[in-house]
């Protein structure tokens, strides 16, 4: 793959690999028009076990409390609000351990249906992506010198607050 | 200075006073990673959030 999402390879005697499939989307505006459609690839990460396939998931969600705060205390201050999504952001992801996944229906290398996809990046449908992502954008957000909160690992402060 | 950053899984909310920080901020997260990029909050988990700053 030209992004660089995983490479060919045999797939090694006692090693296990995932299945995947397409899945198609029509997202929809807010009066019900179609806005666009979608399709992405999910590895079927549900056919792994815990501890035998995988080990740690965790990821750090938000406490709705610590938004509530921000917010109340941004308001209070007239502070800026910006919001930022990031795209595919579980593709920048990135995996440590081996991974492996079959090739994709319809992209399937000729002379070469014996190999598998060895992932370097986090795809939708695995366990391991949120944590993955997770770490990358931790990695990132505390070289631009921030901390994380202690009260919740989701909220990070700048270091010249502390 | 105050700067916070909220991580929802693929959404982040950048708080802070100084707005060329803010945006100087906005502009490293875009150099790293691919963004959309929204401004001003308003939808953020199912939540509305509209401001009256005149006040």
């Amino acid at each position: 793959m030209t992004n660089n999402t995983w490479t060919l390879v045999p797939l090694l005697v006692g090693r296990k690999h995932v299945s995947c499939k397409w899945v198609f989307k029509i997202k929809k505006g807010a009066n019900g028009e179609v806005e666009l459609y979608k399709v992405i690839l999910v590895a079927r990460g549900f056919t792994r076990t815990y501890k035998m396939d995988y080990n740690e998931t965790f990821a750090p969600v938000t406490k709705f409390t610590s938004i509530c705060c921000i917010l109340a205390l941004a308001a209070l201050e007239d502070m800026e609000i910006h919001q930022m999504d990031v795209k595919t952001a579980f593709f920048n992801g990135e995996f440590k351990g081996e991974i492996y996944m079959e090739q994709p229906q319809g992209f399937v290398h000729q002379g070469g249906e014996h190999l598998v996809c060895k992932l370097h990046k986090s795809l939708y449908g695995l366990k391991q992506s949120p944590r993955a992502w997770n770490q990358k954008l931790n990695v990132f957000i505390k070289s631009i010198e921030f901390m994380k909160s202690e009260a919740d690992p989701s909220v990070y402060l700048h270091k010249w607050e502390m | 200075m105050k700067f916070f950053i909220v991580v929802y899984a693929d959404d982040l909310i950048l708080v802070c006073n100084d707005q060329n920080k803010l945006l100087q901020i906005k502009e490293e997260l875009s150099q790293k990673f691919e963004m959309k990029n929204l401004v001003e909050l308003h939808f953020f988990l199912g939540m509305e959030v509209e401001r009256n700053r005149d006040e």
